[in-house]
């Protein structure tokens, strides 16, 4: 029976097709009066669509599931058992092309899925033989961490890994959303599904397959495309106990009327196709295309929550800025600048601060003196020897400890300062600061309907100053991360819907404390946990977008909704007024599934604003 | 405890989820199950002393539904 069942199921486009052939051959049988060709071709027609259906519904039941296989098999019997062969094909060939047009339909809808799945890294060149640095091409599933493999010119990296060696530039777009190709060497991360734009690398394996950082990204958006609404909970529950109770009335209204006909055309009637399909269709074109543009929604449950906020809550350093450091201003006190500049970078080179990392890439080359003797003094700054000189690197504090004298020194008062003195004699001053992201006036113009509002550890100063003319209704500096939940709390209480949108660690308070949690796809592991919804590309323009996205995707669900409800209204007024029969009834169910399949895939032609 | 990943063909009617669900979830040693009704994925949890990941996916194709690819891992 199995075998049967998977046989014709596997050729059900065949199936289709025979019936949709014997159709027009039956109807003529009828044109001519040969009811016996009228009546065999039919028959013919709802054994070829009607015995898969049975064979579902037989096998579902053994699981006590009861199915629309189970209504439409109970109503083909009963049509035929009353002789009706001409309604039990019609109905039969309408279901099968319904279904022949919902797959082709819904893979529509699914589309901006597997378009993403199918950048994922399938094959790898897997280094076989370190010495002669052979390698042959393996099936992903095949690679495991610490394998050595090899991405040429135009290839995918097929895993998150550490370069082992070679030299290219790698295109992290998919990733990072920068299409500016980054320079990979030695010891560079790189991510699985981006691509060698030129150079070829071998890279040792690290996380592969659904642990990489875009198989973590893909998996949650899968996840989150098939997690329910509230409404779609309500209407599965409601689905559940519908066709059972759509089967006890058929079998009442028998019983009652001793009208067969009247019962089977309830059983295709009382089919909930378009109302359980409706909400799934709308998520995942809603989820997926917004997906395609970078933007992770964690459910359907998230775009509901979306569209209730009013107010939207920043973090500062990593959210509207960059997080990246980066010298703004240099005050030159020594003979040489860029000698002084190279003792500076030589020194800082051997740490991993923010600010060392800003000064390096500064600096831009790669030669360095030696450095002995280094300390670290906490938090003001590092004591070395360089060239047989004293040399101090730090803030004003640690010079002051020093007795070192920084007249004239003029840096701006909100950016990090960083001296570098040579033998007590300051020699540079430095300033560094974080750069508002670019564009983002012109992306908050865009979020104007809501209340904005900007919470920072940053000096109250400083992030008054950074954030002027940007319009923020409320910007406060000095927060610690109990102080930010607190604020989202007040709000709250206030009756607001507050979105907060964060990156760092430091966020996670306030971010578990809101309504709806943003994360920036640069932010930590954390964060991207813990959010509702995270911007891939760390841009603030997404905002806008994803916000939209919640919105058109919520209403489309509840047009499908109010459409399926609409049609059943529609044909059990038809039924009873004597309009709609089997066959007819089938049509238009199966029309309104269509109706809000297509009406789900408008979601997918949204436009970015 | 082991996680299986079963890739199915094109799901069509969320009833299916529900069928799937109920006949998988009645098999001996399955911890929890999960059917993806869009990605047409079936994750199951479940105790591989009791149970095969061939029966899972066997009771899915016995249903009716196309089995395209089983990968099990250890589940977290």
């Amino acid at each position: 029976m199995t075998k049967l069942l998977t046989f014709m199921q596997r050729h059900a486009n065949s199936l289709l097709l025979a019936m949709t052939i014997l159709l027009p051959l039956g109807f003529a049988g009828k044109f001519w009066h040969l009811p016996l060709v009228f009546d065999g071709t039919m028959l013919v027609v709802t054994l070829l669509g009607g015995l898969p259906l049975i064979l579902r519904a037989s096998e579902a039941l053994k699981y006590k599931t009861i199915g629309i296989e189970l209504l439409i098999s109970l109503a083909i019997l009963g049509a035929l058992f009353i002789h009706e062969y001409e309604e039990a094909g019609m109905v039969v060939w309408l279901f099968s092309l319904g279904e022949f047009l919902e797959k082709r339909t819904l893979n529509q809808t699914r589309k901006a899925i597997k378009d993403l799945v199918a950048l994922t890294p399938q094959t790898a060149m897997k280094i076989t033989d370190q010495a002669t640095g052979s390698y042959e091409e393996v099936d992903i599933d095949e690679v495991a961490p610490g394998d050595l493999l090899l991405a040429k010119n135009g290839a995918k990296i097929p895993v998150d890994g550490l370069v082992v060696s070679g030299d290219a530039f790698v295109n992290e777009a998919n990733i990072t959303g920068e299409y500016q190709p980054k320079h990979k060497t030695h010891n560079s991360k790189v991510f699985a599904g981006t691509l060698v734009a030129s150079g070829t690398l071998t890279i040792q394996a690290e996380k592969v397959g659904e642990d990489s950082t875009f198989g973590k990204l893909l998996e949650l958006v899968e996840e989150a495309q098939d997690s329910k609404t509230q409404t779609q909970k309500t209407i599965d529950k409601f689905a559940q106990y519908y066709t059972p109770l759509v089967l006890l009335l058929a079998l009442i209204l028998g019983l009652l009327t001793k009208n067969l006909s009247l019962a089977i055309t309830v059983l295709v009637l009382g089919c909930p196709g378009a109302l359980v399909i409706g909400v799934p269709v709308s998520t995942v074109a809603g989820v997926g295309s917004a997906a395609r543009r970078g933007i992770v929604v964690k459910g359907g449950g998230v775009l509901e929550k979306a569209t209730q906020i009013d107010t939207l809550v920043f973090d500062k350093t990593g959210t509207i800025t960059t997080g990246q450091a980066k010298v703004t201003q240099v005050q030159n006190f020594s003979a040489g600048q860029s000698e002084a500049l190279k003792i500076l970078a030589s020194v800082e080179n051997q740490s991993d601060h923010p600010l060392a990392k800003a000064i390096k890439a500064f600096y831009q080359e790669d030669t360095f003196y030696p450095v002995t003797e280094s300390t670290t003094i906490n938090g003001l700054g590092i004591k070395a020897v360089v060239n047989g000189q004293q040399v101090l690197v730090g803030n004003e504090r640690l010079l002051q400890q020093y007795h070192i004298a920084t007249t004239g020194l003029a840096l701006p008062e909100a950016a990090s300062h960083v001296l570098l003195a040579v033998d007590g004699k300051l020699q540079l001053g430095v300033a560094i600061s974080d750069s508002l992201r670019p564009n983002l006036a012109h992306d908050l113009k865009k979020l104007q309907d809501y209340k904005l509002i900007m919470l920072s550890g940053d000096k109250t100063a400083n992030v008054v100053q950074m954030t002027q003319g940007l319009g923020f209704t409320d910007v406060r500096g000095n927060m610690l991360p109990e102080d930010k939940a607190n604020y989202l709390k007040q709000l709250q209480q206030q009756g607001h819907h507050v979105a907060f949108i964060g990156d760092g660690v430091n966020d996670s308070v306030a971010m578990a404390n809101s309504d709806l949690a943003i994360a920036m796809g640069s932010g930590s592991d954390t964060v991207i946990d813990l959010a509702d919804m995270i911007l891939v590309k760390s841009d603030i323009a997404q905002l806008a977008t994803a916000l939209t996205f919640a919105r058109r995707t919520v209403n489309n669900m509840k047009q499908n909704i109010a459409l399926a409800l609409l049609t059943v209204l529609l044909l059990f007024i038809g039924l009873f007024t004597g309009f709609i029969y089997m066959a007819s009834g089938m049509l238009v169910h199966e029309l309104s599934i269509l109706l809000v399949i297509f009406n789900g895939m408008r979601l997918l032609k949204i436009k970015a604003n | 405890m082991k996680q299986a990943t079963i890739q199915l063909g094109t799901l069509t009617c969320p009833s299916c989820m529900q069928k799937i669900q109920n006949a998988v979830k009645q098999l001996d040693g399955i911890q929890d199950v999960k059917v993806l009704f869009n990605s047409g994925k079936v994750k199951a949890n479940y105790d591989d002393q009791k149970l095969a990941t061939e029966t899972i996916a066997n009771t899915i194709s016995q249903l009716g539904y196309e089995v395209k690819k089983t990968s099990v891992k250890e589940a977290n």
